[in-house]
């Protein structure tokens, strides 16, 4: 798994590219929890290129999730296809997450 | 459905480890290539086999314990079947309360989430408790794209 972090609109995007899995879903934590501590709020994900998230990236969606709605923060997903939309859909965490289909979209959507 | 690769084990165990879950991933993706099987179904395959062996790897054996698990693949016509096994204590994960995935942000635990998803990814799934082996047997299909 790769994660690359920009800003963009105010907005912290991480790319996030290949397999989110039980070994690699921690990294992505710490990547989410480093930005949180910098004073980030506002977190986009773009997953276009994520091709496989277990129930261990899923638990560190919903953390960060939880650690960001007391700071009135949020973070927003977007890019999901395959594989990777089929299990927010199944876990039903496609109605706890603000999700577009394209970073543009996710970057234009008012809060 | 090709034949597995006589130069390649269908059975693959190795030690109750968090570093054994991705060597397991890997051979597994390789055997599931090997076979012909599409990129898409591999994923949804691996996915489940992931789920079942951190299960195993957090709860089957005492912390610090020995102990191993076991996979075995099985192809056949239109489907593959892969049997964990594990020699822990008896533990049958399809008993767990389902995930309450219409629940909102603060009220959603992360627990359950695993084996809902293996449940929903695979065709079947089920369990038994073998002498002293737990052993889950999942199948899915290799034709079409669902499923």
């Amino acid at each position: 798994m790769d994660v690359s972090i920009s800003t963009q609109e105010g907005r912290a995007i991480l790319r996030v590219a290949g397999r989110m899995d039980a070994t690699t879903a921690p990294q992505f934590e710490r990547e989410c929890a480093a930005l949180i501590e910098s004073g980030e709020r506002h977190l986009v994900a773009e997953l276009s290129d994520l091709e496989y998230i277990s129930s261990a990236g899923l638990r560190i969606f919903l953390a960060t999730a939880k650690k960001l709605k007391p700071l009135e923060g949020e973070i927003r997903i977007c890019g999901m296809s395959g594989l990777v939309r089929e299990v927010f859909s199944l876990s039903g965490f496609i109605s706890l997450f603000a999700i577009y289909p394209s970073l543009d979209e996710a970057l234009a959507a008012r809060p | 459905m090709k034949p597995l690769p006589r130069d390649r084990d269908a059975a693959i165990r190795l030690p109750a480890t968090d570093a054994s879950i991705e060597t397991a991933g890997a051979r597994v993706d390789a055997i599931l290539s090997a076979l012909g099987v599409s990129r898409e179904r591999a994923l949804r395959i691996e996915l489940a086999l992931e789920e079942l062996l951190v299960n195993i790897v957090s709860y089957a054996y005492p912390a610090d314990g020995p102990g191993d698990f076991e996979i075995l693949i099985a192809p056949s016509a239109d489907a593959i079947t892969l049997t964990v096994t594990d020699w822990g204590r008896p533990f049958n994960p399809l008993e767990a309360d389902p995930p309450r995935t219409g629940d909102g942000i603060d009220d959603r635990e992360p627990g359950g989430l695993g084996i809902h998803l293996v449940r929903e990814l695979a065709r079947s799934v089920r369990y038994e408790r073998a002498g002293d082996a737990n052993r889950i047997a999942f199948t899915f299909p290799t034709g079409g794209t669902s499923g």
